[in-house]
């Protein structure tokens, strides 16, 4: 019985150890997110509905349903952000090929802005009337483009790291190639074929590292200003078919030499 | 080549011997002032098959009789020519060559001496699997999209 029990307990331990902490907090900021999203979006449909009515018949009723409605969609948008800094910081840290350094930073910088937002939803909280709530929620406008900008940037990182890892599996491949074709040299063989293709397999590579530029240029902005966050994406989709290309034309190169 | 003699359509003699005319008797000369000639009174006798026919179809029916058989006659053309015409119109059926049957004996082709090198065969893999990688990763992280929210939420009355 002790040494079933003792069993028991070793795996009980080895589970624990080896499941990944990262991704289990990751899926809990995620729903904690989309939950957030979906207030966010009930609250926002009753704000809509209550400044209306409002804004048509200006009684005492409506203008109190108005401060309530407006008061728990800025509460409601307030908590949408705050959860989407923490979804962003899990992803990056369970993203391969993000600089620790980058890590860190956007570490900082979300303790920085909830702690921002904290201090607004105690704004939000205290305020009672339609002027005050228009105050905090101009406050929350002019503060959301530097939000927007960070997010955006941790975005971008999270999309680049991913390029970059596949561009460095790819670059490595070509290296060892480029080994195999000196060593079938070495053995007499002509290889004139292979080192040809692998030129032209090796002028893709750079094709891509000029559209990476073009990448980073789009991804990576000065705290404040905008990311082009559709433009990136679509940049990255296209150095990717560079990488594909690569990759096809040294199949090719194998699919020869194994002939 | 022999010099074609004209033919002479004319049923009159070419030359006829000129008849002198006859001087008008005087009880002739007042008939032709004052009565028109009569027919003789007593006609002479006509062979049956030179009877010329009652006028008993007006013009229109023979144009339209005339016409029928027209359009019978040239029913029958066309239905002859589609009956013999056509088989000759068609192109002949294309020759179906058959092509000869070429018995393949297995000849003993020579493989690379890498095409069972771990290495080389490592590498082969090595790329299949980066090619997948690259197929298949995702650029546009739905999950991590920012946020759709209104920033400029106010009532100003």
């Amino acid at each position: 019985m002790k040494v079933l029990l003792s069993i028991l307990t070793a795996f009980v331990l080895i589970f624990f150890l080896t499941a990944s902490p990262v991704a289990a907090d990751y899926q809990t900021a995620y729903t904690d997110y989309v939950f957030a999203q979906s207030l966010y979006r009930t609250s926002y449909s009753e704000y809509q509905s209550a400044k209306s009515t409002f804004l048509t018949y200006r009684t005492l009723a409506s203008q109190n349903e108005a401060i309530a409605k407006l008061k728990k969609v800025l509460q409601d948008r307030n908590q949408v952000v705050f959860t989407y800094y923490d979804l962003m910081y899990e992803k990056l840290q369970m993203s391969e090929g993000v600089a620790p350094e980058f890590k860190t930073t956007f570490a900082n910088i979300r303790t920085s802005e909830q702690k921002w937002l904290t201090d607004h939803q105690k704004k939000i909280d205290a305020a009672a009337t339609l002027n005050d709530l228009n105050n905090v929620s101009s406050e929350f406008e002019s503060r959301y483009r530097q939000m927007s900008s960070e997010t955006g940037q941790a975005f971008g990182a999270i999309l680049i790291a991913k390029e970059t890892l596949l561009n460095e599996r790819t670059n490595s491949l070509a290296n060892n190639l480029s080994q195999t074709i000196a060593t079938i040299s070495a053995s007499g063989e002509d290889v004139s074929t292979y080192q040809r293709n692998l030129i032209t397999a090796r002028n893709k590579l750079t094709l891509y590292d000029e559209k990476m530029v073009q990448v980073k240029s789009a991804l990576t902005k000065p705290i404040g200003q905008p990311v082009e966050l559709f433009r990136g994406q679509q940049l990255i989709a296209e150095a990717n078919q560079y990488l594909r290309d690569t990759v096809n034309s040294m199949l090719e190169i194998v699919n020869l030499i194994t002939r | 080549m022999a010099e074609e003699t004209p033919i002479n359509t004319n049923p009159v003699p070419a030359t006829q011997p000129e008849v002198p005319p006859v001087p008008p008797t005087p009880a002739a000369t007042t008939a032709n002032t004052t009565n028109t000639p009569t027919a003789p009174e007593t006609q002479p006798v006509v062979p049956i098959d030179q009877v010329p026919m009652a006028k008993s179809h007006s013009f229109r029916t023979i144009l339209l009789i005339a016409m029928a058989v027209v359009v019978v006659f040239l029913a029958l053309v066309y239905l002859l020519l589609m009956l013999f015409a056509r088989p000759k119109a068609t192109p002949p059926p294309p020759k179906v060559e058959v092509p000869p049957v070429v018995v393949e004996l297995p000849v003993a082709t020579e493989s690379s001496k890498f095409a069972t090198d771990s290495a080389i065969l490592k590498l082969k893999s090595d790329l299949q699997t980066l090619g997948t990688a690259i197929d298949t990763v995702d650029f546009f992280e739905t999950q991590i999209l920012p946020p759709s929210i209104d920033t400029k939420i106010e009532i100003r009355p």
